[in-house]
């Protein structure tokens, strides 16, 4: 179990080993204290879908888990792209509504970061993995929060340098996003030596 | 075969299962309901629970300044909420000041309404009025800086009080820079910033605030100074749209206005007054001048204005003249970047220094003055830092923040 949170934090990051979701790890992450708040959204969302997901993956999904309605022989996997879309699209809905609810301080400050999520594949990507390496429920707990945790991680690692380069002189080329990837390189090999040991 | 049947089956019931859950859970957190929400003590209004305060009110057509289409960004649309509402959001932090907060000031863009609310609006949101002007002048007084003359339509008056400002709506539009009409003097310093090659559209109306910068007394016309918003360099940002218009503008053209709002307005006038602003901060600080000297309140008025060089610097003379005029007028320029063939024998350095030095440091009367500033957001914060840090208060420091 902590295996599986350390390693899907560092070794396995899921912005910095695999680059995923980085459409809104660029694009949020000029301010520390914005990067903070996408970075719990995705803690929670991801927390909440992985596990959500990998259920709905052995009851209905993979090979012969409908026995227990008395089909046999059935393999739907190919349906879990599609499936987990809009799994983690309808969570994140009822996250959103919940939030506004019951908490309109933490909705004023994740909200408008809910729908961004929706479409970031880093959370597929997740429930994808998890698939691929046979997960169990409890596992799957495991896995989504130390992957959340590990997005959020180098995203709030990734805004704190993008403050501190906003005041240096940056030659023209190299402005923005240029150089923003060559960061995100450089960090993501710093997480690659968490591989070796 | 089975396989495909059995597929889709699954995919729908899921989707369908997910959807219904989904409403289901909305229907019963959120409910649609209806609050009221009670206007100035007087007014109830009926609102849905769950939508902004400002849409709300909009739908009864009582329309709070807006500049941000409800971004939170601009801050013009504050009203003080007496009963209800919660506490301050964290995306209101940034345009509320800590006074502020403690009585009740809410962003209406921000605020969702869930329960009955009681509020107080500025009184203006009630009498302020809505023109098609004529543009009857537009100037150049500085490379990036017009002065804009607009006509009331026949018959039409307009009181405000200086300080004040008017909101401007565009039509949807499309302009080029390299149409437009650029001043000899400054064309050479076009070409340099290579200002031709700018294009700026929209499709939607787009709303902005700017600050009305002539003498209350002419009643036909509103005089703006607008600074062409320029795109952060070597990016390929488009540049500001509604000055971008402003600046195509030729002799009469319409523009829509709204107005007078904003409480950037005299607030005593028995104490000394000092004035500190820079760049198109010029406009409400101008209207504040000519009211004071002209009603003869006797107040002495200090005025400090920092520009970076001679080609930023308007309406020299004019200010020259008043203070040659009248005892109790004194101005003070300080350039921060004279150019070379500028002949500056005035005040150099930064408006905030010079200030410090020539009022604020060894003046015991220093913390008996109102402060009115306004000017571009970098400098209103050097100032506001050095006037607290020189032990001025906080409630006799006045400012009109343009940044959104
Ligand atoms: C009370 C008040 C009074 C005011 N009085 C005056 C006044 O007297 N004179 C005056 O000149 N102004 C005044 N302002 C400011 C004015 O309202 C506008 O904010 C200003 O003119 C810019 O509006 P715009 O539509 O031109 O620019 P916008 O379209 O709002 O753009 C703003 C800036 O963002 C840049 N930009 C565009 N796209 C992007 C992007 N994708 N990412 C990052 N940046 C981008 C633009 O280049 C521009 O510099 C006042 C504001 C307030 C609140
Ligand atoms: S409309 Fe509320 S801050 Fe701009």
């Amino acid at each position: 179990m902590i295996d599986i949170i350390i390693s899907a934090i560092f070794s396995d990051n899921l912005a910095l080993s695999f680059f995923l979701g980085m459409c809104t790890f660029m694009a949020v992450s000029s301010r520390v204290e914005t990067a903070a708040g996408l970075g719990v959204a995705i803690i929670v969302v991801q927390t909440i879908t992985v596990p959500l997901n990998n259920l709905v993956f052995h009851t209905l999904l993979s090979e012969n888990a409908l026995q227990w309605a008395g089909i046999a022989n059935q393999d739907l996997s190919f349906l879990k792209l599609i499936a987990f879309i809009g799994i983690i699209a309808a969570m994140v809905q009822i996250l959103e509504v919940v939030l506004d609810r019951f908490s309109p301080a933490l909705y004023s400050a994740l909200g408008v970061f809910l729908p961004l999520i929706t479409v970031n594949c880093a959370i597929l990507g997740a429930s994808l993995f998890m698939v691929e390496r046979h997960y169990n429920f409890t596992e799957s707990i495991a896995y989504g929060f130390g992957s959340g945790v590990g997005w959020a991680l180098a995203v709030v690692l990734f805004a704190a340098i993008r403050e501190r380069l906003n005041q240096q002189r940056i030659p023209d080329g190299l402005r923005g996003l240029g150089l923003a990837f060559i960061i995100t390189g450089l960090i993501s090999m710093g997480f690659s030596a968490f591989t070796l040991s | 075969m089975n396989t495909i049947i059995l597929a889709t089956i699954i995919i729908t019931t899921l989707v369908v299962f997910l959807s219904l859950l989904v409403q289901q859970i909305r229907r019963a957190l959120l409910p649609d309901r209806l609050v009221s929400v009670m206007v100035n003590h007087s007014r109830k209004l009926p609102a849905h629970a769950g939508s902004k305060l400002l849409d709300a009110l909009a739908s009864e057509n009582i329309l709070l300044p807006s500049g941000c289409a409800g971004a939170g960004t601009c801050g013009l649309c504050k009203v003080t909420v007496t009963a209800g509402g919660g506490s301050v959001l964290p995306t209101e932090r940034g345009r509320l000041s800590d006074t502020e907060c403690e009585r009740g000031v809410r962003l209406a863009c921000q605020l969702t309404v869930r329960d009955d609310l009681e509020i107080t609006v500025a009184e203006e949101v009630f009498t302020a009025q809505h023109w098609n002007c004529t543009v009857t002048s537009s100037k150049y007084l500085s490379p990036l800086i017009k002065e804009i003359t607009l006509e009331l339509p026949a018959d039409a008056e307009f009181y405000f009080d200086a300080g004040a400002y008017v909101q401007v709506t565009t039509p949807p539009f499309a302009c080029k820079f390299s149409d437009f009409h650029v001043d000899d003097r400054y064309r050479e310093q076009w070409q340099q910033m290579n200002l031709s090659r700018l294009t700026v559209h929209s499709d939607v109306a787009e709303t902005r605030a700017y600050s009305i910068a002539n003498h209350t007394q002419d009643k036909r016309h509103i005089v703006l100074l607008i600074r062409l918003a320029l795109p952060p360099q070597s990016t390929d940002l488009p540049p500001g749209k509604v000055s971008s218009w402003l600046f195509s503008l030729q002799n009469n053209d319409q523009v829509e206005i709204s107005g007078p709002f904003g409480d950037f307005t005299v607030h005593d006038h028995r104490r000394p007054m000092v004035l500190i602003g820079g760049g198109v901060g010029m406009a409400p600080l101008r209207a504040i001048i000519h009211q004071q000297v002209r009603d003869n309140t006797n107040q002495d008025i200090r005025f400090f204005y920092g520009a970076r060089s001679l080609t930023d610097l308007f309406f020299q003379k004019e200010f020259d003249q008043l203070a040659q005029n009248n005892k109790h007028f004194t101005w003070t320029v300080a350039l921060s970047e004279p150019a070379t063939n500028d002949q500056w024998s005035g005040e150099r350095g930064f408006i905030h220094d010079v200030v410090r030095q020539q009022f604020i440091d060894g003046n015991p009367q220093a913390d008996q003055c109102d402060y009115y500033l306004c000017g571009p957001p970098l400098m209103l914060k050097a100032v506001i830092t050095m006037l607290k840090q020189a032990g001025i208060d906080e409630a006799h420091i006045y400012s009109d923040n343009f940044e959104i």
